[in-house]
């Protein structure tokens, strides 16, 4: 009995898990560091958890320093994971996106990355 | 110095949300009709258990203001001294899932303790009162599951439903040591245990023994969901964590396994050995001492990134020690 519990637990912790229990970046559009020949119309962030709206955010940034998004984000309905914002049209350049959000269980993360646009 | 107060708030939150969960499991399971039936001892041990009750709620109270504020802070981006002075308390308190679970267990507590002083005030309501309390405990128990990491796992409702009975069986057993310790300080006055309290303690064994099972079931799932591997646990402050909670935890099996064999073979109804009786009295307490390290260990791990998190990310910071 104690050997086939030892067994179980070493399957469970050897076993994989798909989870994450703070909302970390799991896919970009645009993709970090991507090259675009055109101006995006929105920038979306999956994350790895869903997140919370009162207090996650997105900002864009061009080389200057000035905030080029239009600073309207906001959940996707459909994907709690998924926070998007709406750009304008851009000039060629490098951005750079910040991001900041809560998981649900009140963690904190955040992280940027940059892409140009030809 | 923000998470130094938060693993407190944690724990302390957690330890007296056990405790309640404890006191009225052991009243309404262990203890049935043994404490009504024994007159004026009786009634004494239920005062002292709604005494028990009532500080433990005070102790939930006061951990949840300081784990809210702590929050607020953390979400805000603000100062401790900032933080419930604008408008981001009401925004965690009504816009965020932290929030809701937070208004339904200030809610809880508020109507628990109304209940609670009433049964203090008035003996003959205890025992109504008794199963309406154990039935808030439970919700309260139960509800901490919804701001773990558990729930932000995206493998629902196995993520929640393992961590509520996490919660639920640490509640029967560990939160059920220190009205155990209470009932065996009333019987310990003699030698001779008598039947109804032997009946007690073999009851309260039993149920521990379930809790035991739905812990190791339980903790397993737990483990997978926010572990992942064995690498991790050697790798990772969340893993090294666990381990120590493991290993406090198989320390914790020893000392009830032992009271196990006492309560079921050594103790007699009439000619208990009065070494045997003080030997159980101080694994009591030796249990509790090493659940409270426990608790201690599980509001540490609450505020740190699960060994699996985060993985994914190219370009990210965690901002634990900022926030919680």
């Amino acid at each position: 009995m104690r050997r086939s519990l030892a067994f179980l637990f070493f399957l469970v912790l050897a076993g994989a898990a798909r989870l994450e229990a703070h909302a970390f970046l799991q896919q970009a559009e645009p993709g970090v560091g991507s090259t675009l020949q055109a101006s995006p119309n929105e920038i979306k962030i999956w994350f790895t958890e869903k997140v919370e709206p009162a207090f996650s955010k997105i900002q864009v940034f061009a080389a200057s320093g000035q905030e080029v998004d239009k600073r309207d984000v906001h959940v996707d309905r459909a994907d709690p994971a998924l926070l998007q914002v709406s750009l304008p049209q851009l000039a060629a350049g490098t951005y750079k996106v910040v991001w900041r959000v809560v998981s649900v269980d009140t963690h904190v993360t955040e992280g940027s990355f940059s892409f140009h646009v030809r | 110095m923000s998470d130094a107060l938060l693993i407190i708030a944690r724990s302390v939150q957690i330890a007296a949300s056990l405790l309640f969960a404890g006191v009225f499991t052991f009243e309404v399971v262990a203890l049935g009709r043994v404490g009504q039936s024994a007159g004026d001892a009786g009634h004494e041990l239920d005062r002292q258990f709604f005494c028990l009750a009532l500080w433990s709620l005070v102790a939930a109270l006061f951990s949840a203001l300081l784990w809210f504020w702590l929050v607020v802070a953390s979400m805000s981006g603000s100062s401790l001294g900032d933080a419930l002075s604008g408008n981001a308390w009401r925004m965690v308190l009504l816009q965020t899932e932290f929030g809701r679970v937070w208004q339904l267990r200030l809610g809880v507590i508020g109507l628990a303790l109304a209940l609670v002083a009433v049964g203090l005030l008035r003996k003959k309501s205890r025992h109504a009162l008794t199963l309406v309390l154990w039935l808030l405990a439970l919700v309260l128990l139960v509800s901490l599951a919804w701001i773990s990491h558990a729930a932000a796992v995206r493998s629902q409702p196995l993520g929640l439903l393992g961590d509520a009975l996490h919660l639920c069986a640490a509640g029967g057993w560990i939160g059920g040591l220190l009205p155990l310790a209470i009932f065996l300080a009333h019987t310990g006055v003699s030698v001779s245990l008598g039947e109804p309290a032997l009946h007690v303690l073999r009851r309260f064994s039993a149920l521990s023994f379930c809790c035991v099972g739905v812990l190791v079931v339980s903790g397993l799932s737990n483990s997978w969901l926010l572990v992942g591997s064995v690498a991790a646990l050697f790798t990772t402050r969340y893993g090294a964590l666990l381990l120590c909670k493991l290993t406090l935890f198989a320390v914790l099996l020893g000392f009830g396994a032992r009271n196990r064999g006492i309560i079921r073979t050594g103790l007699n109804p009439t000619a208990t050995s009065p070494d045997l009786l003080a030997q159980l009295r101080r694994d009591v307490f030796y249990e509790a001492c090493l659940g409270l390290a426990v608790v201690a260990i599980v509001g540490w791990l609450g505020t740190t990134p699960p060994a699996r998190s985060g993985t994914s990310s190219e370009n990210r910071t965690l901002t634990i020690p900022s926030s919680v």
